[in-house]
C-alpha cells in the first residue's frame, strides 16, 4: 500500500441506537479517510460517540449504516472469525480504563497478543521485553494490574497495543480519567509512540490539549457532523 | 502451551464454590451409579430413573456453574477477543475447565462407589461394564452441561462490555 491510498476509509456513518426516550442517532452519515502514517484525534464531547466510532472501526460493534474499510478491507462485512482475526494481526487497541487481566503480571499482560497471535516464545519474550524497556515498565515485569498506579496501568495498555506493531493503532481516551500531572507525563509518550510505532494512529478524546499532539482532527458533534466529506 | 490452554489460565485463576459444588455433584452422582448399577435389589426400571434424576442433577448443576463463570468473566472474555482471540479458542477453553472438573469428579466417584461397593454385600453385581456406564454417563451430562452454558459466550456484546 502507497502512502497516498489510505489505511482507513469510513463511508456515510451512522449508528441508530434505541434508548427508552427514543431512538439517537451518531455520526448521521460520517465519511473520513485517514492516510498512512497519520496521527489523528477524534475529538467531541462525553455521549458524542466517540467509543462507538473506535468500536465500529476495530470491528467491535457493527454500524446501522455505512462502511469502513481498514487497509482494503470493509470490516462491517467480515465475519466474526475473520474479523477477529484480520484485528489481531493488524489492529492495535488502547481500551478506556486500560482493561487489563487482573490474573496476568504486567509482562503477561503486555505479551498477551502476541501469546493470541501465536508467536514462538523467544521472539515473543524479545519483543515485550524491548516495549517494556520503551515504556520504563521493565521494574514492574512481574508486578500485577492492582498494585499499578491509574497511569502505570494506561502505560501497559498502550505497550500492548504495541507489541504486535500493528498498522493501525486504535486509542480511546488514552489520558482520560486521569490527574493532570499524569497527563503531562503521558502527553509527550503518545507524541513519541507516533514516532516510534511510525504506523497510523487513531486517539479519541475530549481533551483538546491531547489532542493537539495529533496532526489532524476530526470533531465530533451531536446531532450532525462538523467536518467536511473527503471523499 | 497452546492458547486454549492459555485461556484457560487467564480465565480461571482459582477453583471456585460453585465449581466445588459441581465437582461435589458429580462425584455423589458417579459414586451412586456405581453403587445403584451393582446392586442386587434394583429393579432394571428404578434404576434407570435413578441415575437419570442422578445425572440430570450434574447436567444443571455444570450447566449453572459454567454459565455463571462466562457472566462472570464477560470483561476478560471481551479483552481476549478484542485482542484476537477467536470465540472457538474460549469456546474450548470454558469446555477445557468442564473437562477438569468432570474428570476429577468421576475420578473420585468411582474410588468412593467402587470401595463402598466391595464392602456392601448387597451390591454384588460390580463389574466394570457398570463403572465404564457410571462414567460415560457422567462425562456425558458433564459436557452437555458445560456446551449448553457457553453458547452464551456467542450472545457477549464486546464493544458494550468494554465500554463499562
Amino acid at each position: 500500500m502507497t502512502s497516498n491510498e489510505p489505511i482507513l476509509k469510513v463511508e456515510r456513518l451512522t449508528k441508530i441506537f434505541e434508548t427508552d426516550s427514543g431512538r439517537i442517532s451518531l455520526f448521521n452519515g460520517l465519511c473520513a479517510e485517514i492516510v498512512e502514517g497519520e496521527f489523528t484525534a477524534i475529538t467531541g464531547a462525553t455521549g458524542v460517540g466517540k467509543t462507538t466510532l473506535v468500536n465500529i472501526i476495530a470491528g467491535l460493534e457493527r454500524p446501522s449504516q455505512g462502511t469502513v474499510t481498514v487497509l482494503g478491507k470493509d470490516v462491517t462485512a467480515m465475519d466474526d472469525d475473520s474479523l477477529t482475526e484480520f484485528r489481531g494481526r493488524n489492529m492495535g487497541m488502547v481500551f478506556q480504563g486500560s482493561q487489563l487481566l487482573a490474573n496476568l503480571n504486567v509482562f503477561q499482560n503486555i505479551e498477551l497478543p502476541l501469546v493470541i497471535q501465536g508467536t514462538d516464545e523467544s521472539e515473543r519474550k524479545r519483543r515485550t521485553q524491548e516495549i517494556s524497556e520503551f515504556f520504563g515498565l521493565t521494574r514492574k515485569a512481574s508486578v500485577y494490574p492492582v498494585s499499578l498506579s491509574v497511569g502505570e496501568r494506561r502505560k501497559v495498555a498502550i505497550a500492548r497495543a504495541l507489541v504486535t506493531e500493528p498498522t493501525l493503532l486504535l486509542m480511546d481516551e488514552p489520558t482520560g480519567g486521569l490527574d493532570t500531572s499524569t497527563v503531562n507525563i503521558l502527553t509527550p509518550l503518545l507524541r513519541g509512540i507516533h514516532y516510534l510505532h511510525k504506523g497510523t494512529i487513531l486517539m479519541a478524546t475530549n481533551s483538546f490539549n491531547v489532542a493537539r499532539i495529533a496532526s489532524r482532527e476530526i470533531p465530533i458533534m451531536r446531532p450532525r457532523l462538523l467536518m467536511t466529506c473527503q471523499l | 502451551m497452546s492458547l486454549d490452554m492459555n485461556a484457560s489460565r487467564y480465565l480461571f485463576a482459582s477453583f471456585t464454590r460453585s465449581e466445588a459444588l459441581a465437582t461435589t455433584e458429580i462425584v455423589v452422582s458417579t459414586a451412586a451409579a456405581v453403587i445403584l448399577g451393582s446392586s442386587l435389589s434394583m429393579s432394571w426400571f428404578s434404576l434407570a430413573l435413578s441415575v437419570s434424576g442422578l445425572f440430570l442433577g450434574v447436567f444443571l448443576v455444570v450447566m449453572f456453574t459454567i454459565s455463571l463463570q462466562v457472566s462472570s468473566k464477560r470483561r476478560e472474555v471481551a479483552i481476549l477477543r478484542a485482542l484476537g482471540a477467536k470465540r472457538s479458542n474460549l469456546l474450548r477453553a470454558f469446555l477445557l475447565r468442564t473437562a477438569y472438573l468432570a474428570i476429577a469428579g468421576c475420578v473420585l466417584g468411582v474410588v468412593i462407589g467402587y470401595c463402598t461397593a466391595i464392602v456392601t454385600a448387597e451390591c454384588s453385581l460390580l463389574s466394570s461394564e457398570i463403572v465404564g456406564f457410571a462414567v460415560a454417563v457422567s462425562l456425558a451430562s458433564s459436557f452437555g452441561g458445560g456446551a449448553t452454558a457457553t453458547r452464551k459466550l456467542s450472545d457477549l456484546k464486546i464493544g458494550e462490555i468494554l465500554r463499562q
